[in-house]
């Protein structure tokens, strides 16, 4: 009862998660209610335990489908986070770092999952990307007569992105998905901040390394999305 | 990862971007590549921020991951890595053998109800009970109405004079109330929390009729509290002549759930005790409590050891209610 008497005296904490931004690990406008609820979950409180639930388990599996991972095996993967995040909540000791926590088992989650599923990826990219095309001709070949040009460079855009090494490509998607700052990278992939700085910068070099080659899709051009 | 220190200041992110934002614009990465300050940079972050909105733009469902999880979360315990025992199979005890499960003074319909509630007492500390291994699920629903519920037995409970603390059984039984009414009873309250089960014992008495123990227990976290049912399947209560629970008779009201505690009362009969005898060192060691729900088959088997121990004065004159009630058992000779 009390964590239903929690969740009426702050209404914000049943708002959908998905209204929120995707990256938003310091949630404006309503720390109050995110420290309550997040308390609640520590307790072990179940309504808690479950808004919290809803709140991170989306944006986790967006981060592993993102991240190149089916989604039979991204749900997997954020269900695994969840548990282990709700395992080793003792260790947590600023539940304000809660969000960038949870990335961080996420993402290794996301890494394990991914090293198990195609290793081959992380031995042989260049061949790997050169393929990539080739291997899913639905994305730029099937009905080219509907497919607009903006459709064509979205999907090649996501089909190297899909082509980068886990390396690079996790950093990507936090960087410009979950709209994590430099420094928050670092942490969750247990880098220095230079490391995180310079993985991106490599990351987005060879985006454009390739998308030069593709010939379709310039720098000069920028990707039109 | 024991007790990181994370950035979550929102100003320190910022700051961070900032120093990003300052770096020259020639800045040169370790591998050589230029740090991408031009404008097809900008192009090519700004399309992956859309490409990856767009790709990430179809609503997750949580109603299914939850429920694969919820039962994992469950056996995971509290904080303290208190971990609840797996349930294992077997069919769910109702009763122990033998032993009478309510007083004459309740009605069919009423004993019908509290049938599952209302459980005798083990013989020994040693029969470990199997016991039904469903898995839990949360209803939501019943737990409302098992909260309503709980609201309406407190409030008629409270009207009748039946204080929370202070559980003095079923109404009716004449020796009860004026052991209650004349405060005859030694009040206890002692409390032990082991594997997310709190116990709390509340009163006790004893004199040659009847050794009564009032106790209350209930979860207190989330694996644990939305439970209805608290027995304890195995215990040993002794005092310094030996055993006390050769056999006996609780009864329980069934408790809210949601974090509320039930609260029983058990008989053990006449103690049959040399008149010397003034006080009774009593220990009792609580080994097995299981947790079950009120309709539900599905149910908790924890094994702990909760301790207490207590002096209690014996009452060699017994309180006898206005009408002569009867004892509960008949007279043990130890």
């Amino acid at each position: 009862m009390e964590g239903r008497r929690r969740l009426e005296k702050h209404p914000s904490l049943l708002a959908q998660p998905e209204a929120s931004a995707p990256g938003a690990s310091n949630t404006p406008g309503a720390p109050d209610a995110d420290a309550a609820l997040l308390e609640g979950w520590r307790r072990g409180d179940e309504q808690c335990v479950r808004a919290v639930f809803d709140q991170y388990y989306p944006r986790a599996v967006r981060l592993a489908l993102l991240s190149g991972l089916p989604p039979d095996a991204a749900h997997d993967c954020a269900q695994e986070a969840f548990l282990r995040a709700y395992e080793r909540r003792a260790q947590l000791a600023d539940l304000k770092a809660f969000p960038l926590w949870f990335h961080r088992i996420a993402t290794r989650q996301i890494f394990d999952m991914l090293a198990r599923r195609r290793p081959e990826r992380e031995v042989s990219l260049d061949a790997f990307a050169s393929t990539e095309l080739a291997e899913q001709p639905d994305v730029t070949s099937a009905q080219p007569e509907q497919a607009t040009l903006a459709g064509e460079r979205r999907a090649l855009l996501w089909v190297r992105v899909q082509a980068l090494p886990p390396n690079y490509r996790l950093p990507l998607v936090l960087r410009y998905y979950a709209d994590l700052s430099v420094r928050e990278i670092a942490v969750i992939l247990g880098i220095s901040e230079g490391a995180a700085r310079v993985t991106l910068s490599r990351a987005l070099a060879r985006l454009r390394e390739r998308i030069a080659s593709d010939g379709a899709l310039t720098p000069s051009d920028g990707v039109s999305v | 990862m024991d007790s990181e220190q994370y950035p979550h200041d929102e100003r320190q992110a910022r700051q961070m971007n900032s120093f990003e934002s300052h770096l020259p614009e020639n800045a040169v990465g370790l591998n050589g590549a230029h740090e991408a300050t031009d404008s097809s940079q900008e192009s090519l972050e700004s399309d992956l921020r859309a490409l990856f909105a767009e790709q990430a733009a179809e609503p997750i469902a949580t109603d299914a991951a939850w429920a694969r999880i919820a039962p994992r979360l469950v056996q995971m315990g509290d904080a303290n890595k208190e971990m609840i025992t797996m349930p294992v199979s077997g069919p769910m005890p109702t009763q122990t053998g033998g032993i009478h499960t309510m007083m004459n003074t309740t009605s069919d319909k009423q004993r019908e109800r509290q049938a599952p509630i209302s459980v005798g007492v083990s013989n020994s500390t040693s029969g470990k009970r199997s016991v039904q291994a469903d898995r839990r699920h949360w209803g939501w629903r019943r737990r409302a109405l098992t909260a309503v519920a709980a609201v309406v037995v407190a409030a008629a409970l409270m009207g009748a004079g039946y204080g929370a603390a202070s559980y003095f059984g079923w109404l009716g039984n004449p020796k009860l109330e004026k052991i209650e009414a004349e405060h005859h009873y030694t009040t206890l309250n002692q409390t032990q929390t082991q594997q997310g089960v709190q116990v709390t014992l509340d009163w006790a008495y004893a004199d040659p009729g009847d050794f009564y123990l009032s106790y209350h227990s209930m979860g207190v976290t989330v694996a644990t509290r939305d439970y209805n049912n608290y027995f304890w399947m195995t215990y040993d209560l002794r005092d310094q002549f030996g055993e006390i629970n050769q056999g006996g008779y609780t009864s329980c009201q069934e408790g809210p759930g949601n974090g509320g505690a039930q609260y029983c009362l058990m008989d053990m009969g006449a103690l049959n005790l040399p008149g010397s005898v003034s006080t009774l060192n009593v220990t009792l060691e609580i080994s097995t409590i299981m947790l079950a729900k009120g309709g539900s088959s599905h149910t908790v088997t924890l094994h702990g050891d909760w301790h207490f121990s207590f002096t209690l004065p014996y009452h060699h004159h017994a309180v006898q209610g206005s009408n002569g009630f009867p004892p509960l058992l008949p007279t043990r000779t130890r």
